[in-house]
C-alpha cells in the first residue's frame, strides 16, 4: 500500500518506519528541507519538500494511489487541511490528522456538513492520559493493555528485589496451588525482549507480561502479594496538556490529585479548569516541596512535563521519598527501556502510544485491538477467529504458529480461556495473540481470511 | 449460473491505464458506474478497498478477484479488467495482477456469489484460458474466451 505522511517530526518518523517495516510505500511530506535530508539518510521513504495541503505537493506524493494519508504536524490547522485537500483530490484514501485541541469532535461535525469525512482524528495527550489511567487502575503494574470489551487483560509486572518469583521457572509456579487462571506471554529482560518457554527462570528486573481474564484480576494481584487497592493519591508534575487532561478525568473519579507547576499564570489556569485538585507553583524536583506535600502518601506521582530528563529525574526523587509507583513522560527513542532499567515504574511515550492507536486504525476489520510493548518490540493482537482460517477446529499443541508466537487467551461468548496444548479455537472466538515483531505478519496472514469472504 | 451472463462489453475495461491496487479499483468502478448509474461509485470503490484490507485478492497467476457486499443491489454486478503492464496488488505470490474480475453480491444472498467465485476460479485456472485472455483483442474477444472455457467447463 502507498502512504503518504504530512510531517516529519517525532510522530511522522515513528509511524513511517512502522509503515516500511510492514512492507508498505511510504512517501513523507515536510516543509523543512534538512529535516527531509536526515529522514531520507536514516529511512527508506520518499520525501517532498512542501506544504502538506498543497494539492500540487499531495499530487507530487501521488495521492491518487495512495490508499492512506496520515496529518501528524505539529499544527491542527495544517493537519485538518492537508486532510480536506487530500478528500477533494481523492476521496477513496483514508485520511488521519493529528489535532491537539480537546474538542475536536467540532471539527468532524463542521467537516461532514460540507460533505469532508476524515476518518480518524488522534489526539496524542489523550491516548497518553488513557493509558495513565488505564495502569492506575491495577495496582502494582508497569503497563496494562484490554482485549475483548474488557474481558481480558494484558498486564506487566517487575520482579523486585527479594520477590518470592525470582529463581524460578514458569513450570514450577504453574505447579503452585491456588494459582490463579494466567499465563506468562513475554519477559521483558536486559533491553530484549523473549518468548519464555516453561523452563525460563524469572530473574530480578525482569518485566512479566501476564494474561488475566478481567475478573479475576484480584486473585492474582493478591497471589502476587500486591494486596494494595488501587491508586487514591496521585502528584501530576507538569499542568500542560496531558496533566490537565489527566487531572480533570482523576478528580472526577474522586482521587485526590495535587499539580506542580513551575509557571504561574499556568497555575491560575489549572485552578479555574480544576475543580477539587491542589495546584502547587514551584519545581517537581524539589526535594523539600515534595516532602511537605507528602509525596511519601503518594499511590503515584507522574511526571509529565516537556523536560523528558526532569521528568525521569524527578520521579527517581519522588520514589526516593516514598511514593509508591512513579510515572514518567519518555519520548526519545531508547529512553523508555532507560528509565525502567533505572527505576522509572511506568515510562510513558505520547509517540508509541500514538503510533499504536494509528497502527491499530490502519489494520483495522483485521484486527480488533491491539497493545504495543516495550519500543514496539512486539505485539498483543485480537482477531475473531473465521471458519476459513487455519488455526480453528484443532487443539492448540496442532496449530502450526510461526516462531515467537503464541495464544494467550480464548474469548467464547462471555467465558475466557487460559489456553493449554489441548485447547481448542472455534470459529467466531475471538482471540489474543501474541507475537513478537518478526512475527507479526505471518501470524495474521495465518489467522486472515480466505478468498471466499464477502 | 454462466459468468458470460453476468458480463457484457460495457463492463469489460480491455486495457487499463491504473498501476496500482487503488487506482484499479477506481478504475474498474467506474467502468461499472457508467453502465450502472444507480450505483455510487464512491460506495463501490470503498467496500472493495475495505475488504482488501482483510487480505488481498490477489490470488496469484496474475489474478485478482475484488469483491464484496453491497445492500443496494438485489442480484450480482460483476466487471472485468485486463491490464498489460500489471498492477501492484500485494498479492499472495507477489507478482503482479493483470486479470481482474470484480464481484458485488447483494447482502442477503444465499450462496450465488460463492457459486460465482468458485466458478471465476475454475475458469481461470487453465493456464491457456489466462494466455488467450491476455492475448484477446478487445471487449467481444475477451468474452468469447469466457465464453468458450465456461462450455468447455460443462462439457466436461
Amino acid at each position: 500500500m502507498h502512504a503518504i505522511v504530512v510531517g516529519g517530526g517525532q510522530l511522522g518518523r515513528s509511524i513511517a518506519d512502522r509503515l516500511v517495516r510492514e512492507g508498505n510505500d511510504v512517501t513523507v511530506i515536510d516543509v523543512d528541507s534538512e529535516k527531509l535530508q536526515e529522514i531520507a539518510e536514516h529511512q527508506d521513504v520518499r520525501t517532498i519538500l512542501g506544504r502538506g495541503s498543497s494539492p500540487t505537493v499531495q499530487a507530487a506524493a501521488g495521492i491518487g494511489s495512495a490508499e492512506l494519508l496520515l496529518a501528524v504536524t505539529g499544527s491542527d490547522e495544517v493537519n485538518v487541511m492537508a486532510c480536506v485537500m487530500a478528500g477533494a483530490a481523492s476521496p477513496a484514501t483514508l485520511k488521519v490528522a493529528r489535532v491537539r485541541d480537546v474538542d475536536y469532535q467540532s471539527y468532524v461535525q463542521m467537516l461532514e456538513r460540507v460533505g469532508v469525512r476524515i476518518d480518524l482524528f488522534i489526539n496524542p495527550e489523550r491516548v497518553v492520559a488513557e493509558r495513565i489511567k488505564r495502569v492506575l487502575a491495577v495496582p502494582g503494574a508497569s503497563d496494562v493493555s484490554v482485549f475483548a470489551d474488557g474481558r481480558v487483560l494484558l498486564v506487566a509486572y517487575r520482579v523486585p528485589v527479594g520477590h518470592p518469583a525470582a529463581g524460578r521457572t514458569l513450570a514450577d509456579m504453574g505447579r503452585e496451588k491456588g494459582l490463579p487462571r494466567t499465563l506468562v506471554v513475554a519477559v521483558q529482560r536486559a533491553g530484549r525482549l523473549i518468548v519464555p518457554r516453561p523452563t525460563e527462570r524469572l530473574q530480578i528486573g525482569d518485566v512479566a507480561y501476564l494474561v488475566v481474564p478481567a475478573d479475576e484480576l484480584k486473585d492474582l494481584t493478591a497471589f502476587l502479594g500486591l494486596s494494595v487497592g488501587p491508586a487514591r493519591r496521585v502528584f501530576i508534575h507538569g499542568g500542560g496538556t496531558v496533566g490537565l487532561v489527566l487531572a480533570r478525568d482523576l478528580e472526577r473519579e474522586g482521587m485526590q490529585v495535587k499539580i506542580i507547576e513551575p509557571d504561574a499564570r499556568r497555575c491560575a489556569r489549572l485552578s479555574e479548569e480544576l475543580s477539587r485538585s491542589v495546584v502547587l507553583q514551584g519545581e517537581g524536583a524539589d526535594w523539600e516541596l515534595l516532602e511537605e506535600e507528602n509525596v511519601a502518601g503518594a499511590d503515584a506521582y507522574i511526571s509529565l512535563t516537556a523536560d523528558q530528563e526532569l521528568n525521569i529525574f524527578s520521579s527517581l526523587l519522588a520514589k526516593r521519598l516514598g511514593a509508591r509507583s512513579v510515572y514518567a513522560l519518555v519520548d526519545k527513542p531508547g529512553y523508555v527501556a532507560l528509565a525502567t532499567a533505572i527505576g522509572v515504574d511506568v515510562p510513558v511515550s505520547q509517540r508509541l502510544s500514538a503510533v499504536a492507536s494509528i497502527l491499530h486504525f490502519v489494520r483495522r476489520g483485521r484486527i480488533l485491538a491491539a497493545a504495543d510493548f516495550f519500543e514496539e518490540e512486539a505485539e498483543a493482537i485480537e482477531i475473531q477467529a473465521m471458519e476459513t482460517s487455519r488455526i480453528v477446529n484443532r487443539p492448540l499443541r496442532e496449530v502450526r504458529l510461526p516462531r515467537g508466537a503464541l495464544v494467550g487467551a480464548i474469548v467464547r461468548g462471555g467465558e475466557v480461556v487460559v489456553p493449554r496444548g489441548d485447547s481448542v479455537i472455534r470459529a467466531g472466538d475471538r482471540v489474543i495473540l501474541f507475537a513478537i515483531r518478526e512475527a507479526v505478519q505471518q501470524v495474521e496472514r495465518a489467522v486472515s481470511v480466505s478468498l471466499e469472504y464477502f | 449460473m454462466a459468468i458470460r451472463d453476468l458480463l457484457n462489453e460495457d463492463v469489460i475495461v480491455s486495457d487499463m491505464t491504473a498501476r496500482d491496487k487503488k487506482s484499479a479499483i477506481i478504475e474498474l468502478c467506474h467502468r461499472l458506474s457508467e453502465r450502472r448509474p444507480d450505483l455510487d461509485q464512491g460506495r463501490m470503490v470503498s467496500v472493495l478497498l475495505n475488504r482488501e484490507r482483510l487480505g488481498s485478492t490477489g490470488i496469484g497467476q496474475g489474478i485478482a478477484i475484488p469483491h464484496g457486499k453491497l445492500p443496494e443491489i438485489d442480484s450480482l454486478v460483476t466487471g472485468f479488467g485486463r491490464s498489460r503492464e500489471g498492477v501492484d496488488f500485494a498479492s499472495m505470490d507477489d507478482s503482479p495482477a493483470h486479470i481482474f474480475f470484480v464481484l458485488f453480491a447483494p447482502a442477503g444472498a444465499a450462496r450465488t456469489h460463492l457459486d460465482a467465485l468458485a466458478r471465476i476460479s475454475q475458469i481461470l485456472q487453465d493456464e491457456k484460458v489466462r494466455q488467450m485472455l491476455m492475448e484477446a483483442e478487445g471487449p467481444g474477444d475477451i468474452l468469447k474466451v469466457i465464453d468458450d472455457a465456461e462450455k468447455r467447463l460443462e462439457v466436461s
